[in-house]
């Protein structure tokens, strides 16, 4: 009688005391957060700077307070200092994703207007997806979360670091450059989309090219305008518009555009429009055909985020070659890998060993492409992307080199704090499945309890299944992956 | 729909609860003076008396205590053995906008871009079908009998409507919910601003969360930009063009100046955080609505001094009988099952000020039952009536007179045989505004009784052959009454594994209500019913099956 | 006269190579890595008529053998893509390219065979990385027809199909009721009506099979003189399958989908393969007593659960393996754009588990196995194809490069459009003054 009291009671105490802290929780809300060791020494690793100093054998990383301090050989720690024995291992700065849907809220496109420079995704970045850890799993520590690409002048972006069971606010990057997406070619003109999409101005290439020239126009008015009333006071004070605001930003070097493009004339007319209208373009995401015209990119300083070797998927993508970025980097553009993917996120230091492949980029060039060139791109290399002293200490510990195919992710941190150990998650999946058998056993047991009625199956109310019980907005719900699609149809 | 005629000596329809006799109707003149001796009462949250009197007059508590004298013109009500609360106040009643007659709908969301016009909508509104602050509820408001009803028979007196859907919604209203026009029951007309996270349908702007985002920060700034420019027009005019007129926005500027509360509605945890961060932009406050897992980022929340009002529809048990099945089954929602009826406690202990409202619960019945769970799993029985009475009455800055059962306040009370919070406590009655309605409690739905239904009435000796037809979903069913060549379409109630049905007697020569209830046992039925003349019993089977014979339910 | 010389110089090239062609080589060199059995460093191996005919460290050698040297390189046998829409689309957003999906949910008679289109420049792009060999199939309905196994360089889909058909392909009805459905442009359907048609399409599949049985016996009745019956262009296309001569592919990755498929199996008495298999590792027991081999499709690609491991698709070659199940690893069958990184969903799996060797044979010997062609491919054996790679490296492993390759002994072109556009863009006329760092492909 005493046992099944106990039993009981066991059961019916809440969740939250079961697996707490347990690491590969699907839930961010329930994990706590890790801790900050004051210092941390990662020692006797390959460790690849993505910095000046090149990468080195048999070195050591010092961190303090969540910022790099050092990296060097036979480095010491005070009493006290977290010890990392990496003899063996690689060790790389985190990976940042510079192209990334994964931690949005609703939809990654307001698709309705052509333009929609007023809607941010920092107000709807989802701290509750299972992305965020998967993706450390995988090394990535900063994303850059984008607004999608169905419309030629399309939202504000928000750089987060994966600091998984933080809340949204605190996920962001503070200080990151603003930018905003702009999208040429098949998408923002609606071509893929089928019968019902063919109304919405513009349907053509050209279409988009004046429709971003007009919006820019609007805004020099604009900012004149604003700039009349507050000298003069004359007349009534003008509406403050936000989709203009934003417009302006980008001309006044503020805000950086991060422009999907895939052929080599619709990069060629924006680099002009940019030029016309005084700003640089932060960078071309895709960029397919970069390669078509990579002395015009080199030249306007634009960056090129693109993919290793999608291509053929749709016809503005059939001249998409895996040379891509090498010819890019060759003519002095800089180049980063992005995975515009859920799932190829995880991957990104394999993306990385594409260029080594197609091309010959040198091996610790091409870890660059994920590490240090987004960091510039987004303009906060200040911070992230290599392992240099004063810079946050997010790295990853891998089991062999960050470019061979069978190498594992060992570890992943993040400012300084361990987000990601492998050993750790493969331990407590037993809880994980404990807390799932004696869950499910609960609910049976208390369907029994109920049936003193025997509840019959009833009907489900409405089309949409209108049950008591909404699921949240920001919880997955096949887990497919589906903001990767954004750019394939 | 049927709409419900008052006279006094029909026969109640349908509904469970059987209407007073009227007030302020010309022809009725029956005194509104009562005494409910000999219960035990709840004034308040631990403020009990054991046995008491309250005395009510004219809609108003006239007095309240162990040994009231009655006065000589009341109606006395025994109530011993009883128990007095409070009327319930449910601040979230979603109720859909009724549209205005020549009203086209909403229209296709503006277009920004280079070449196109806006669409225009008739009248000086905003453009965006989302954004109307204008639409004061309370004079678009048509509820369902089924509504009041419902929510009365779990002892709910008081509540405040909100409309359902849009970004700017309108204005929230607070009545009573009392039989008759909205003339007699609003309490306020005009409670609040309602703002939502909500996407337009179709492919209209905003249909993304940020779009949503993005309207309440133009359309805020937009109504400042309005008083600014409106304000320096009117002080010289001369030679100025004239800014455009907008009703929204002169709809919505008082609640951004803070003379008028503004609700905020939201379907998750992450809405209320996107929220806050709205208020610390424009230096607003929000009293909120809530989606019952707060307890998932309860210190991101924090204080919330406006409150929140929170949700009870706890999540049904999800299937995992089969492996294959439970599968399907994430982790995230075997614990939001377990953990969900434990988020009033958790609120309870951080000390957010809350109320609980039966929004969102498909079946209203279920309410009582969810609070007492909620009770089971750590909210104090007295927070749990705090609540629903005394809290959100402050909320609304309306203590003066709703919320506990003092002398001067509105009579509104809830007459148990048991804790109010208790599965085994029935409700027996309900005074709303001093008027009495007895409460048949509809229990939560069992089983499915729609289909084709083949009875025969037995009154006098003489068999009354009919034909019934249950339709529409649980929680929502109609009928059709086939007899004598006609069909009359009949009001359907459930309660449990029984079924109420009425429907008017004139197509059969019959004044008045035909009303008759059956208890049914998979497809077989029997019970009793009335008609002006008399008693009769009934019996019959199910013959067909709802769906596939009525040309598929879709 | 510069002409008859120019033109004599030609004929002699064209002669010589259809001379290496049709006659004898031996790659000698390399280490040589036969997949079913141990590596051979310094190995050779010998081909005439486009088979192999020896393998070994020191074999003899034909006379006038051209010798081809992979001194420094590995030699393996090409790899194979065990299911593929290669050759029946070119771009997946444009309609015109896409012969994947008949209308209707019963076409058995959809043979994907006769619309490959031998040019398409997937083709070329896929061989290049060291896939030599795959599988086509269409996709349209529930029962979608029959595919080919086909070898990657030839003139037209007659003279490269190796096998057709190659199996008969059911791609399994979702068993449970989704209430949400990204980017959908109709109404999301009601969990009813998703029962519904999830009934009506199992029935359907149900009906089919019964059909072609009753045809197949009436068909034969009448062979041996008895009455009548006309011919049907469905079901005779299922005989094969009824007779057990191909497997049914099933197109299956949920728990009780392929639970599904197996009862059905079992009742109709027919041999199958599950092709997706995400849920496969759950059933293993299942799967090795009614001896169902799997086509892995899912290695990189997202756990199907939000509260499963990271690691989940990953591992589950490995748990295949482990628990003795037939399997072989694919990429998915979207599209066919990058077939040519199927080893590296073969090294995922080994880094998270599964035998390196085991993943070698994933995508060369267990897929020839399993499409029914390991008589003539998937391991460097004498008196298979001389269908195979010479690399620079561990073909699983990104950074290497396929330097040479034969298919059925004739030289592969490496070139490709991808190759093509480097060279011209490469080349193009440097403004800095810089110098390029880029070498020629491969």
């Amino acid at each position: 009688m005493k046992r099944t009291l106990l039993l009981l009671f066991a059961l019916t105490t809440p969740v939250s005391a079961f697996a707490a802290t347990a690491a590969g929780d699907p839930e961010a809300w329930h994990v706590r957060i890790p801790d900050q060791p004051a210092v941390v020494l990662v020692k006797n690793a390959t460790i690849w700077t993505s910095g000046p100093q090149g990468r080195l054998e048999h070195a050591d990383l010092l961190v303090e307070k969540g910022k790099v301090v050092k990296v060097g050989t036979g480095l010491s720690a005070p009493k006290g200092a977290v010890i990392v024995d990496a003899a063996g291992k690689h060790l790389t700065p985190g990976i940042i994703d510079e192209h990334s849907h994964s931690c949005i809220v609703g939809d990654v496109n307001e698709g309705t207007h052509n333009v929609t420079a007023e809607v941010r995704i920092q107000d709807v970045i989802n701290s509750e997806t299972t992305n965020i850890y998967r993706q450390l799993a995988g090394g990535v520590t900063c994303a850059n979360e984008l607004h999608g690409s169905a419309n030629a002048i399309g939202g504000q972006n928000c750089v987060v670091k994966m600091r998984y069971g933080e809340n949204p606010e605190a996920l962001k990057l503070a200080g990151a450059k603003p930018g905003i997406k702009f999208a040429l070619g098949e998408n923002p003109k609606q071509s893929n989309w089928g019968d019902r999409f063919t109304q919405r101005y513009p349907q053509t290439r050209e279409g988009v090219e004046q429709l971003i020239r007009e919006r820019f126009q609007a805004a020099r008015d604009y900012k004149k305008e604003r700039a009349e009333y507050a000298s003069t006071h004359k007349g009534l004070p003008p509406r403050r518009d936000l989709q203009l605001d934003a417009l302006v930003e980008i001309m006044d070097g503020k805000r950086l555009v991060h422009s999907h493009a895939y052929r080599a004339d619709e990069m060629l007319m924006l680099l002009q429009v940019a030029d016309d209208f005084g700003f640089r373009i932060g960078s071309f995401q895709h960029v397919l055909e970069g390669y078509k015209i990579a002395d015009e990119i080199a030249k306007h300083g634009t960056g090129a985020s693109t993919f290793s070797d999608w291509w053929a998927y749709k016809f503005e993508v059939y001249d998409a070659i895996p040379y891509n970025a090498a010819i890019m980097w060759d003519r002095g553009v800089n180049v980063t890998f992005n995975s515009d993917s859920d799932e190829l996120a995880r991957r990104l230091n394999l993306e990385a060993a594409k260029a080594v492949k197609y091309g010959g980029v040198p091996e610790t060039e091409a870890l660059k492409f994920v590490t240090l060139n987004p960091a510039k791109q987004l303009d906060i290399a200040d911070r992230v992307g290599s392992l240099e002293p004063g810079k946050d200490a997010d790295f990853a510990i891998w089991s062999g080199s960050p470019l061979s195919t069978y190498s594992v992710c060992e570890q992943t941190w993040v400012d300084g704090r361990k987000y990601f150990d492998r050993t750790e998650d493969l331990a407590a999946r037993a809880s994980f499945a404990a807390e799932r058998d004696s869950l499910i056993a609960l609910v049976k047991s208390s369907k029994k309890s109920d049936k003193k009625g025997k509840p019959e199956a009833a009907p489900v109310a409405g089309p949409q299944g209108a049950s008591a019980y909404k699921p949240p907005k920001y919880q997955e719900s096949d887990g497919q992956g589906c903001m990767g699609k954004e750019d394939r149809p | 729909m049927l709409v419900l005629r008052r006279a006094p000596f029909l026969l109640l329809v349908v509904l469970v609860t059987f209407p007073p006799l009227a007030r302020g109707q010309g022809l009725v003149h029956t005194p509104r003076v009562h005494a409910l001796t000999g219960a035990r009462i709840v004034v308040a949250p631990g403020r009990v008396i054991e046995k008491g009197t309250i005395v009510l007059r004219d809609g108003v508590i006239e007095a309240v205590g162990p040994s009231v004298a009655i006065p000589a013109d009341a109606r006395v009500w025994k109530v011993d053995s009883l128990t007095i609360y409070p009327g319930l106040i449910d601040l979230a009643m979603p109720v859909a906008v009724t549209p205005a007659s020549g009203d086209q709908g909403g229209d296709q969301g503006g277009r920004r871009g280079a070449s196109e016009a806006p669409k225009e909508k008739p009248g000086a509104f905003h453009e965006l079908e989302v954004v109307t602050p204008e639409v004061v509820l309370a004079d678009r408001l048509t509820m369902k009998d089924g509504d009041r009803t419902g929510r009365r028979g779990q002892g709910i007196t008081t509540v405040r409507v909100i409309p359902e859907k849009g970004v700017f919604r309108g204005e929230a209203a607070i009545l009573e919910l009392g039989d008759g026009p909205l003339s007699d029951n609003l309490l306020r007309r005009e409670a609040g601003q309602v703002l939502s996270f909500a996407t337009a349908g179709g492919d209209a702007y905003p249909a993304s969360t940020m779009g949503t985002v993005a309207v309440l920060r133009q359309t805020i700034l937009d109504t400042r930009w309005y008083a600014d420019a409106h304000v320096a027009y009117e002080a010289k005019p001369v030679g100025l063009e004239r800014p455009k007129t907008n009703v929204a926005f002169e709809a919505l500027l008082p609640s951004l100046q803070g003379k008028e509360p503004i609700i905020f509605v939201t379907d998750d945890v992450l809405d209320v955080l996107r929220a806050k961060e709205l208020e610390k932009e424009f230096g607003l406050q929000f009293a909120y609505v809530g989606s019952g897992e707060e307890y998932k980022r309860l210190s991101d929340v924090g204080r919330l001094p406006r409150g929140i009002v929170v949700p009870v529809n706890f999540p049904e048990a999800p299937s995992v009988d089969e492996p294959g099945q439970a599968l399907t089954v994430s982790t995230e929602t075997l614990r939001h099952w377990q953990n969900a009826p434990a988020n009033l406690a958790r609120l309870n202990e951080a000390k957010v000020p809350f109320a609980i409202t039966a929004m969102g619960l498909k079946d209203v019945a279920a309410f009582r039952k969810n609070v007492t769970k909620a009770i089971s799993r750590g909210l104090s029985a007295d927070a749990a009536l705090a609540a629903t009475t005394t809290g959100p009455a402050s909320m609304v800055g309306l203590s003066d007179r709703l919320g506990t059962i003092e002398k001067g306040k509105i009579a509104n009370l809830v007459v148990t045989d048991g804790p109010l919070f208790a599965d085994s406590t029935k409700v027996r009655a309900v005074w709303v505004d001093g008027d009495r309605y007895e409460v048949e409690e509809v229990k939560p739905a069992q089983g499915d009784l729609r289909g084709t239904w083949d009875l025969v009435a037995t009154m006098g000796g003489t068999d009354y052959p009919s034909t019934l037809v249950i339709s529409g979903q649980t929680g929502a069913l109609s009928g059709i009454v086939k007899v004598q060549g006609q069909d009359v379409p009949a009001t359907v109630t459930q309660s449990g594994s029984s079924v109420t049905v009425a429907f008017p007697g004139d197509a059969i020569g019959e004044p008045g209500t035909i009303r008759f209830t059956l208890s049914v046992k998979g497809d077989h039925a029997t019970g009793d019913g009335t008609t002006p003349h008399g008693s009769f019993t009934i019996t019959g089977n199910r013959t067909g099956k709802p769906g596939f014979d009525e040309g598929g339910a879709r | 006269m510069k002409t008859l010389a120019v033109a004599t110089v030609l004929l002699a090239l064209v002669l010589a190579r259809s001379a290496l062609a049709a006659g004898s080589f031996v790659i000698a060199g390399g280490t040589v890595h036969p997949v079913s059995g141990p590596e051979i460093p310094g190995g050779m191996v010998v081909v005439e008529n486009g088979k192999i005919t020896a393998v070994g460290a020191n074999v003899s050698v034909p006379a006038g053998a051209e010798r081809v040297d992979a001194t420094g390189l590995q030699v393996y046998p090409g790899m194979i893509a065990a299911n593929t829409v290669l050759g029946l689309q070119e771009i997946g957003a444009v309609r015109s390219t896409r012969d994947v999906n008949e209308v209707g949910n019963i076409n058995p008679n959809a043979r994907a065979k006769v619309a490959l289109n031998a040019d398409s420049e997937l083709i070329p792009v896929t061989r290049a990385n060291g896939v030599l060999t795959a599988l086509s199939a269409t996709a349209g309905g529930v029962i979608t027809g029959t595919s080919v196994v086909w070898k990657l360089q030839g003139w037209n889909w007659e003279e490269m199909s190796i096998k057709d058909p190659a199996a008969l392909h059911v791609h399994w009805p979702n068993m449970i009721t989704r209430n949400r459905s990204w980017w959908d442009e109709e109404a999301v359907k009601s969990e009813e009506d998703q029962k519904k048609e999830r009934e009506k399409n199992l029935k359907e599949i149900r009906d089919a099979f019964d059909n072609a049985k009753a045809y197949m016996k009436a068909r034969e009745a009448m062979a041996s003189g008895g009455a009548r019956h006309d011919y049907d262009v469905r079901w005779e296309a299922m005989i094969p399958a009824l007779k057990k001569q191909i497997p049914v592919f099933v197109h299956a990755d949920e728990y009780l989908q392929i639970e599904s498929a197996l009862e059905f199996a079992k009742s109709e008495d027919l041999r199958i393969v599950i092709v997706g298999g995400r849920d496969s590792w759950r059933l293993a027991d299942r799967l090795v007593a009614a001896q169902v081999p799997v086509i892995y499709e899912e290695t990189l690609s997202m756990p199907r659960r939000s509260w499963e491991p990271y690691d989940a698709a990953y591992t589950v070659p490995q748990k295949l393996q482990a628990a003795g199940v037939t399997f072989c690893i694919s990429t998915g069958a979207d599209d066919a754009s990058n077939l040519r990184n199927l080893p590296y969903e073969a090294a995922m799996a080994a880094a998270f588990g599964l035998p390196k060797d085991e993943a070698l044979k994933a995508v060369t010997l267990y897929p020839a196995k399993i499409l029914g062609v390991a008589d003539r491919l998937g391991s460097i054996e004498p008196g298979k194809d001389a269908t195979l790679i010479v690399t620079d490296g561990d073909p699983l492993e990104i950074e290497s490069h396929v330097k040479m390759a034969w298919i059925s002994g004739d030289p592969v072109d490496l070139s490709s459009r991808h190759t093509r556009l480097y060279d011209k863009y490469r080349n193009r006329p440097r403004t800095d003054g810089g110098v390029s760092k880029l070498a020629a492909a491969p």
